[in-house]
């Protein structure tokens, strides 16, 4: 499976590469986010709002970002052959890979425009950077799993939000106090970070025994 | 007989759309059947639920003795050359293929593939610039890198020239007897290569006969 998975990931960084399609849409995205946010937010309250703010950008990025990759196979026809050659396993364990490398040069790009723009004090950057990137690293694999299922609906862009928002919930709120934490210096939030990533064990275990059933029409 | 795809009162809907309506059909080795039927009758979603592209509704598809769309090992040992050629536009023919064979663990080589498909000269362009028949010639490609034990044709000659047409068919003759096929097709030609057919009509089976009744009946010939 695991071949199978880095040469899914490989194509998909491959065509990516080529028609760069995705990876302009999410920095252009959360360049605008950023910017209104940061016009828009009184610098006194920064602190304070700073970790639902970049969580924000990160999802307004990710759902319109992570959910391209079967998106894509499914508007070119290609998921059907796909299907035929790789394990549904395999098949999502790739898109996750893939996504895992946009959600890294998105955050690479991302976070050091937002601590710029907000003028963002971190007394603790080591623990801050360990926060979000558990945070996004749970959010990528759950939307990549979550978006198998919408597919095949006709209007899958507005049913993915329904569906992704109360899953992530207990990601974003956890990981926003984790951040908290690290902004104010007050030591890594061990019980928020291993919670995410119990949640996120979780939701791995379950999309994995489940998306045979879902894969196949 | 020893039957290498059985298939037992399939049915298949899509919503409420009712395709296939309980399809009977079984296909000993080595052995090309033909289907026929006009557009919408249920021949490609048969195609699919055979290869494993899609599930049953109700009813039992078995390939290999195992239901494919619950086995991927199996759904690898079928080729499925159809309209659809399942190409990623952005990459090359050679990308293409290349990705294929990491899969299905080719031995031929992908420039000799090319070569007899004419397209070698092609290999570094994206499919996104090919023509619909160039397309189709790398979906032969990609069917000779593959070798599969069982191929399933929905509309193999769609899109090919008089030349790629005739490729086509010598490489179908080279294969007989080795490969198990099911052709479907609207080409009297296609049907001719096969012994034996099955004329679909509204998700059902009409007839099941000997493909030179089968030209009779459909075709007239």
């Amino acid at each position: 499976m695991r071949m199978e998975a880095i040469q899914i990931a490989k194509k998909d960084i491959k065509v990516e590469l080529r028609s760069k399609t995705t990876l302009n849409f999410m920095l252009l995205f959360s360049f605008v986010t950023i910017s209104i946010f940061s016009i828009s937010v009184p610098v006194k309250i920064i602190p304070e709002v700073a970790p639902s703010l970049l969580w924000l950008v990160f999802l307004f990025v990710g759902i319109g970002g992570y959910a391209r990759a079967f998106v894509r196979e499914v508007e070119d026809g290609t998921l059907d052959g796909l299907k035929m050659i790789a394990r549904p396993t395999s098949i999502l364990a790739g898109k996750i890979l893939y996504n895992l490398s946009l959600m890294l040069i998105i955050q690479a790009i991302t976070l050091p425009l937002f601590i710029a723009f907000f003028n963002l004090q971190i007394s603790q950057p080591l623990n801050f950077i360990v926060s979000i990137t558990v945070g996004n690293v749970a959010f990528v694999v759950v939307s990549s799993s979550l978006s198998l299922l919408t597919i095949r609906a006709n209007a899958r862009e507005l049913l993915l939000p329904v569906i992704l928002f109360p899953v992530i919930f207990p990601i974003i709120s956890t990981t926003i106090r984790a951040l908290s934490s690290a902004i104010n210096g007050s030591g890594y939030d061990m019980a928020s970070i291993g919670l995410v990533a119990i949640y996120t064990a979780a939701m791995t275990i379950l999309a994995f025994t489940t998306v045979e059933q879902v894969m196949i029409e | 007989m020893p039957e290498i795809i059985g298939v037992r009162n399939l049915k298949k809907k899509f919503g409420r759309n009712a395709v296939l309506r309980g399809i009977n059909l079984t296909v000993p080795p080595g052995e090309k059947v033909a289907l026929v039927g006009a557009n919408g009758a249920g021949k490609t979603t048969l195609l699919r639920v055979i290869c494993g592209q899609l599930r049953p509704t109700s009813g039992e598809v078995r390939v290999l003795d195992m239901e494919p769309w619950k086995n991927a090992a199996i759904r690898k040992r079928i080729g499925f050359l159809s309209h659809n050629t399942y190409f990623y536009r952005e990459l090359t023919a050679e990308e293409n293929l290349s990705f294929f064979s990491g899969f299905v663990g080719s031995k031929d080589s992908i420039d000799e593939v090319l070569e007899l498909v004419g397209l070698k000269r092609f290999k570094s362009m994206r499919v996104s610039a090919f023509s619909r028949g160039m397309e189709q010639r790398l979906a032969i490609a990609r069917m000779l890198i593959h070798s599969p034990e069982i191929l399933l044709l929905d509309e193999p000659t769609s899109g090919l020239d008089r030349e790629g047409r005739e490729l086509l068919r010598e490489i179908l003759e080279k294969m007989s007897g080795k490969v198990t096929m099911i052709i479907a097709s609207h080409n009297p030609d296609d049907i001719e290569l096969c012994e034996r057919g099955y004329i679909i009509s509204d998700g059902k089976i009409k007839l099941d006969a000997p493909a030179k009744e089968i030209l009779e009946t459909y075709y007239g010939r």
